[in-house]
């Protein structure tokens, strides 16, 4: 359980109700892990959703440029202080789409997938106030990776000349 | 086209898809007509009912996305916060499409929160498939 003030802090949660945040907080648990820990590798069933209190993570993915090298990992996106992490744990089929490292000291406040699911299904006014923040953060994560695809095009385009 | 048939309104109760149906239009476009921009105002949810629309990102035509499912979304931003659409919506063929007017659609989820759960699940599933087809092309892009 963690204190109703600490998820307050996060964007996430704009225009929830002090007592749909409660509900959540007594799910959530805080959890600290060094630089270097894989929170979760792709393909993984998607277990928990996450709250970046403080810290660096990596999302990315493996490579393979043939059978005779080692895959190469690939960063895909940046998860910093304020940021969810982990969407899967509530979107079918519940399976992590990319893997996620941290890449300095890092804490996140943790909530159990199959504890969420069970709340958001109970609860359906907050089922729907979380799906719509969740659709949010999957968007946004949409867009940086289209800004990183299209402005690597860019360059090499440009490399071109 | 049945509202019932749009992929996030599959099973949803007739009484909540009645109030859907009074915010649908019609719209038939020729090839080569630009439904919305990317960076416009989202307003709009819609529908392909017949025809082939391509979300084209960037104004990059070899980065898109085709939409050629009856029953397929797009223009789901305007159901996401900042309502702004994320791409470029361009019809490849004369296409008929059904238009939501997506603040009032918002206000049908406020009445019925069971069915919107659904729907909300269901919008979610639509941009992560999408946002997992950007990763393809990011693990392409690096072979």
């Amino acid at each position: 359980m963690v204190s109703i003030d600490s998820l307050k802090q996060f964007d996430f949660f704009q225009g929830f109700s002090e007592e749909q945040i409660k509900k959540l907080a007594d799910i959530a648990i805080e959890e600290s892990y060094k630089a270097g820990f894989q929170l979760w590798k792709k393909g993984d069933p998607a277990k928990t959703l996450y709250l970046l209190e403080g810290g660096k993570v990596v999302l990315g993915m493996d490579t393979y440029m043939g059978t005779a090298r080692p895959p190469m990992q690939v960063t895909v996106d940046i998860v910093t202080k304020g940021d969810a992490m982990g969407w899967s744990a509530v979107i079918e089929p519940y399976v992590y789409t990319l893997g996620a490292r941290c890449i300095d000291d890092s804490k996140a406040i943790a909530l159990d997938g199959a504890k969420l699911r069970e709340l958001l299904n109970k609860d359906i006014k907050l089922g729907y106030a979380f799906l719509h923040a969740t659709a949010k953060v999957i968007a946004t994560r949409l867009t940086h990776t289209e800004i990183i695809l299209i402005g690597e095009r860019g360059l090499s385009v440009l490399s071109e000349y | 086209m049945f509202i019932q048939e749009v992929e996030l309104f599959q099973g949803i109760p007739s009484h909540v898809i009645n109030e859907i149906s009074e915010l649908v239009t019609q719209e038939i476009h020729p090839a080569g007509y630009v439904v919305f921009r990317e960076g416009d105002v989202a307003d709009f949810l819609y529908t392909l009912e017949e025809g082939e629309i391509n979300l084209i990102i960037q104004a990059q035509k070899d980065f898109s996305f085709p939409v050629i499912k009856a029953g397929s979304v797009f223009g789901w931003s305007s159901l996401v916060e900042p309502n702004r659409y994320t791409a470029t919506a361009e019809c490849v063929k004369e296409s008929k499409v059904l238009k939501i007017d997506a603040e009032r659609l918002m206000r049908v989820f406020q009445r019925h929160p069971a069915e919107s759960l659904i729907i909300m699940k269901r919008l979610a599933g639509v941009i992560a498939t999408r946002l997992q087809k950007s990763y393809k092309e990011f693990a392409a892009s690096r072979k």
